[in-house]
Parts: structure tokens; C-alpha cells; sequence
């Protein structure tokens, strides 16, 4: 396997240092909470059901201390991902590393990983203060410093006053708290967390989300965290991993995941871009002109193509600028459909070579104008992003 | 309207006509009276003194009830095996341990015949192990198949979360997953001793020299009938209505999802 990382764009990552002096720590956290996060490396990794290919040849290094964000439509194997990395399934190919140790055929209760479900999972027989316990009640910790430790978590997650109650009288929001300070007292070097936030509303998952980072911060632990909301993993991750059908199509900063996209998929999925072939026309240094159904437009690229190449061209929504019919060098086409999103109108166009194109617009930029109108399109070339093969 | 009394009145002849005899049985063996017939003499405990004072019958009780709680305890701990495994992923499995029902639809006869000949066989004696083994043989199937839906209804995460925070398998189902269904587990057992309690044929067969309620019951009736029987009889309805209800009770118990 070569040295390098295989699908990591290359950025300056913050590095974690392994003295917690030097990580943001929120003011006012204990010493010991403080977790060394590990490294966590997977190679090839895979897991068949049969025919069924759930992750097919996985590669991934994660940094110690990061976090990772996993991201992909149902069905990817992102879920499936991180159970083999947590011990609860078996890879069917492959190897994994934490801390530079093979931890493959270890089973769950003996890898120093700790997993939050996306139910919480928190055993309903047990009280708030019982089940954060338990992974120290396991390890057979002695009563005085079980109970401080518990306190101490709770206090993180914000939940001490609940510590006597049983799950059944706890909202959604706080058997999630409970869970994560139940994981924490495991004292994991990496936690993985899968779809946490998933089962609450939007205005409970943002403020989570926040609480979430600051967590990270203070623990300073490795985390996996799996999710199908982009927005929420832009939020948390230091990198994100996007897959598709079982295999990770790209890992990186959130700003190199829009900014060079690798493959259409990426593009599409995570860039909302939607994906046109453009052939190119001149080549000069630093600028690239292309051609897209007939109309002309220059970006700053370093893509090394030829004259008379297809390019795959990510276009970001708002790329296309919505014109009249008249002007030269513009595609023209007929609205089909104005969608209201939010505050921004989504602008459907049916091509005069008969294929579809879309754009958004601020949804008052739209007014006076209507569905069946003929317009022409413009690119706007610092919207446009050409897609690398790898 | 109509239809709905005349549904009741339906389910209450067929309740009566089910009852009645037990009712009948349980009545007279409060009957001061031997005639076993109306009018009634009055209340009496006699014939549960007569009963119990016998030295044969009350050994039998003894005896039944040390055979109902080894039945209850082995189908217990098997019918939890027997649930794991219906769960299983492997068709092979679930169809083969679907087969262990089989007992449970077989004619009783059959099975103890069956079972008194592969004794002989192997060799073993009649008495005590020979009674426990042949009525868990029939009793598993009704714990298995109550420890099935209880399994079903559980979130395998608990399990897992567990394994996860690093219990090890069996801690894991003490601390855990026992707990949460422990309701279900006492369900099983209850049900098991009170199948036991009640069993006849396989107990004729095995039993021996140390006879359980049913066998001692049956050997009174072919000699006088008398209202000790009905002390008897009465004796075991209580005892497996008791183990029954606490069944009933005992499965509404566990803590379902959170």
C-alpha cells in the first residue's frame, strides 16, 4: 500500500498534537477527560453478503484526533462501514489498523472503539446514571471514582439534573446526550458515531450539532461520524468521506469537495452541481475556454486537457445566469418549471437540443418572469468547477 | 345487536360446557358427603386431610412438583437456546429447530411409548430423570415458542451497545439482555412446570415407583371413587392455575423499547 494517502486531496489538515495543552479545550474541563484520539487506517476493507457487495475495497486514514465525517445516500455502506470498524460485524476482505495495530479479527468488547447507535441504544432498565456507569462497572472501576467520572460526563453533556431518571421519561435529545456520555466513559481512542442526530428534529439536531463540536474540542477524541445530511457533516467534520455503493468516492476538506470534485458523482451528491460535457477549444496558461451546446465560456483552470477533449464540467447551483433570448453566445432554451426552495426559485430549462438543464436564483430575481418564457443561459465560469479523473 | 348476545350466549354455553366438569369436580371435593352427588352435605376439608394424610399421595405431590420445577427450569434454559437460534439468519437452522416442535403435535402416547422403549434401550431405569426428560420433550416447544416473541420484540442494539462498551457475551446477558426479559424467561418456566404438573401419559410411562399426581390420581380412580380424588384433582387445578396466571402476569411485564 503506498505511503500516501490514496483519496485525501491534499490540504493542510490541523494536525492534533498529543499534548492537550495545545488543542482548543473548552475553559473549565478536566484534565482526564481528555482522551488521546488514535489513528484509525483500513485497507481494502470489505464485506459481502452473498452476491450483495455492502463496502467494496475500502481505503482510509483517518488523523488522530480528527473529525471524519462519512456521507452518502441510503444504501451506500456508510452504516455498514462503521460496524466493521467497531468490531460488530466482520469484514469479509481487508484489514484494519487503530493506532497502527490490527484490530481485524479483535472482537467488539476488546477494541478501544465505542459506538453511539441512532436509536441511543441506552438500556431502558437502567437509570440516566446506571447506564453512563456501566463501561466503568465493566472495567470494574472502583465505586468513588465511578460515581465522580459519571458526574463529570453528565456535567459535559449537560445532564446531571436527570442522573435518577429511566430512559422511558427522556426526550429523544437526551437519551442521545446519554448515549454519547455513556460512550465517552468507556475512555474510547475512537468513537463512531452512526446517523446520532437522524431521529430528531431539524431545530434540536442544529443545537446538538453545536454541542457536538464543542464536545470534540474538549475530549479531543477520534471520531467517525456517519450521516446522510451534508449540511450537518460540513458542520462538524474537519474531512468528509463521500460514498457511494460501497465505495468512498472522495475524501477531503469541505472546501475541496466543492471546490475539486473528483468524479460526477461527488459533484452531483455533494456539490449539488448538476454535471454537463463541455469539449474544449483553447488552452492557454492558467485559463481554459470550452464549449457547452453551442455557447463559449472561459474558466481559470488547471485541468491539463488538449483542444478537442470532453471535459466533465460541475456546474454549482446559481452557475447559469438566466438572460433573455436575444444576446449572442448564450444556450437557449424554454422554462419548464420554477420550484420554490427556501428562499431561492429553482429554475427548470428544456434545451433546444431537447436535454434539461437547471439553475437557481434568489426567488426575487425571478419575478416577472414565467414558466414557458424563452431565455438564454450563461455559465458563470467562477461557479464552474472541471472535474478531474483520477 | 341481536347478533352480538346472541355471540355472548354462543361463548357462554361453550365456557359452561368446558368448565362445568371441573366445576363439578372442584365442588364436591369440598363436600362433607362421599355420595358425590346433590343435594349438598355441607363444607368440609376432609377429603384433603384423607388425601394428604395418605403417605402415597403425598409423596407424589412431592414428587410432582420436583419433576414440574426441573421441567420448568431445563425448558428455561433451553427454550432461550432454542429462541436464539429460531432467530438465526440460517434457514437451515430455523427449519431444524422448527422440527423440535414436532413433540408438541405428536400423539402423547406415541411419544412415551417411544420414549419408555429408547429407555429400555439405553438402558436407564424408570423414576425421576427418566419423568423430567420425557416431559421436557413435550413441554420445550410452549417455552420456546414464548421466549420467540418475547426475543423478537427486543432491540438487538441493547446487546450490542453492550458488547460494544466491552462486556463480554455473558455479561452481556446478565446485565442486559436477561433483565429485559427475564418476564418472558419466568413466563416460560411457569408455563413448563404446570404442562408437567398435568401430564399423564408420558408420566405413566416413566414414572415408576415414584408416581406423580396424575399417575396416583388415575391408579385412585380404578379402585373406589371417592371424594379424594377430587381433593387430588382440585390440588392440581389450584397449583397449575396459579403457575399459569403468573405467566399471564409475568409476560406483561418487561420493559418493551424505549
Amino acid at each position: 500500500m503506498p505511503a500516501e494517502d490514496v483519496k485525501v486531496v491534499t490540504d493542510s489538515g490541523p494536525t492534533r498534537a498529543a499534548s492537550p495543552a495545545e488543542t482548543a479545550r473548552v475553559p473549565g474541563t478536566r484534565e482526564d477527560l481528555h482522551l488521546q484520539g488514535a489513528t484509525v487506517e483500513l485497507m481494502g476493507i470489505s464485506r459481502r453478503y452473498g452476491k450483495t457487495v455492502a463496502v467494496d475495497t475500502v481505503d482510509l486514514r483517518v488523523r488522530a484526533g480528527e473529525f471524519l465525517a462519512i456521507v452518502g445516500p441510503s444504501g451506500c455502506g456508510k452504516s455498514s462501514l462503521l460496524r466493521l470498524i467497531g468490531g460488530l460485524d466482520s469484514p469479509s476482505g481487508g484489514s484494519i489498523l487503530i493506532d497502527g495495530r490490527e484490530v481485524t479479527g479483535v472482537p467488539a468488547n476488546r477494541r478501544p472503539t465505542s459506538t453511539v447507535f441512532q436509536r441511543g441504544a441506552v438500556f431502558p432498565h437502567l437509570n440516566v446514571f446506571d447506564n453512563v456507569a456501566y463501561p466503568l462497572r465493566i472495567r470494574r472501576a472502583r465505586r468513588g471514582e465511578t460515581r465522580q467520572r459519571v458526574a463529570e460526563l453528565l456535567q459535559l453533556v449537560r445532564l446531571e439534573p436527570l442522573a435518577d431518571r429511566l430512559p422511558s421519561a427522556l426526550s429523544g435529545g437526551q437519551l442521545q446526550r446519554v448515549a454519547l456520555a455513556r460512550a465517552l466513559a468507556a475512555r474510547p481512542a475512537v468513537l463512531l458515531m452512526d446517523e446520532p442526530l437522524s431521529a430528531l428534529d431539524a431545530e434540536l439536531k442544529r443545537e446538538l450539532e453545536l454541542e457536538l463540536r464543542k464536545i470534540h474540542r474538549a475530549v479531543g477524541v477520534t471520531v467517525l461520524y456517519v450521516t446522510h445530511d451534508q449540511q450537518e457533516a460540513m458542520t462538524l467534520a474537519d474531512r468528509i468521506a463521500v460514498m457511494n455503493l460501497g465505495r468512498i468516492q472522495q475524501c477531503g476538506t469541505p472546501v475541496a469537495l466543492l471546490g475539486a470534485p473528483e468524479n460526477e458523482f461527488v459533484a452531483r451528491f455533494f456539490g449539488h452541481s448538476q454535471v454537463v460535457k463541455a469539449t474544449v477549444l483553447s488552452v492557454t496558461e492558467g485559463t481554459t475556454t470550452l464549449t457547452w451546446e453551442g455557447h463559449r465560456f472561459t474558466m481559470a483552470s488547471d485541468v491539463d486537457r488538449s483542444v478537442g477533449t470532453v471535459v466533465a464540467v460541475a456546474l454549482r447551483p446559481g452557475c447559469l445566469r438566466v438572460l433573455g433570448p436575444g444576446p449572442d453566445n448564450v444556450v437557449r432554451g424554454r422554462v419548464t418549471d420554477v420550484i420554490l426552495v427556501g428562499d431561492v426559485s429553482r429554475v427548470e430549462v428544456q434545451l433546444e437540443s431537447g436535454t434539461s438543464a437547471w439553475t437557481e436564483m434568489p426567488a426575487k430575481d425571478w419575478q416577472g418572469r414565467a414558466v414557458g418564457d424563452l431565455v438564454g443561459l450563461q455559465v458563470d465560469p467562477g461557479k464552474a468547477v472541471a472535474i478531474r479523473e483520477p | 345487536m341481536a347478533g352480538r348476545v346472541g355471540a355472548i350466549v354462543l361463548i357462554g354455553i361453550v365456557f359452561v360446557f368446558l368448565a362445568a366438569p371441573i366445576i363439578v369436580v372442584v365442588v364436591f371435593a369440598f363436600d362433607s358427603s362421599a355420595r358425590l352427588a346433590l343435594p349438598y352435605s355441607g363444607t368440609s376439608f376432609r377429603w384433603f386431610r384423607a388425601a394428604f394424610g395418605n403417605p402415597m399421595i403425598a409423596d407424589a405431590l412431592g414428587q410432582s412438583i420436583k419433576v414440574g420445577v426441573a421441567v420448568g427450569v431445563l425448558c428455561m434454559a433451553l427454550g432461550y437456546a432454542g429462541a436464539r437460534l429460531m432467530l438465526s439468519t440460517s434457514r437451515a437452522t430455523r427449519i431444524l429447530v422448527g422440527a423440535g416442535s414436532a413433540p408438541s403435535v405428536f400423539p402423547a402416547l406415541l411419544i412415551a411409548l417411544s420414549f419408555a422403549i429408547t429407555l429400555r434401550t439405553l438402558g436407564l431405569r424408570q423414576g425421576t430423570m427418566a419423568t423430567i426428560l420425557g416431559q421436557t420433550l413435550v413441554a420445550l416447544p410452549f417455552a420456546t415458542v414464548v421466549l420467540v416473541g418475547r426475543l423478537r420484540g427486543l432491540d438487538p442494539s441493547f446487546a450490542e451497545a453492550s458488547r460494544d462498551l466491552g462486556a463480554s457475551a455473558w455479561r452481556t446477558f446478565r446485565l442486559v439482555t436477561f433483565p429485559l426479559i427475564r418476564g418472558a424467561v419466568i413466563a416460560a418456566g411457569c408455563l413448563a412446570m404446570a404442562i408437567s404438573l398435568d401430564e399423564f401419559v408420558i408420566a405413566f410411562f416413566t414414572s415408576g415407583s415414584s408416581p406423580t399426581m396424575p399417575v396416583v390420581l388415575w391408579g385412585l380412580l380404578r379402585s373406589t371413587i371417592d371424594p379424594t380424588s377430587n381433593a387430588v384433582a382440585t390440588v392440581i387445578l389450584g397449583i397449575c392455575s396459579t403457575l399459569v396466571i403468573t405467566a399471564i402476569v409475568q409476560m406483561g411485564r418487561d420493559i418493551d423499547r424505549v
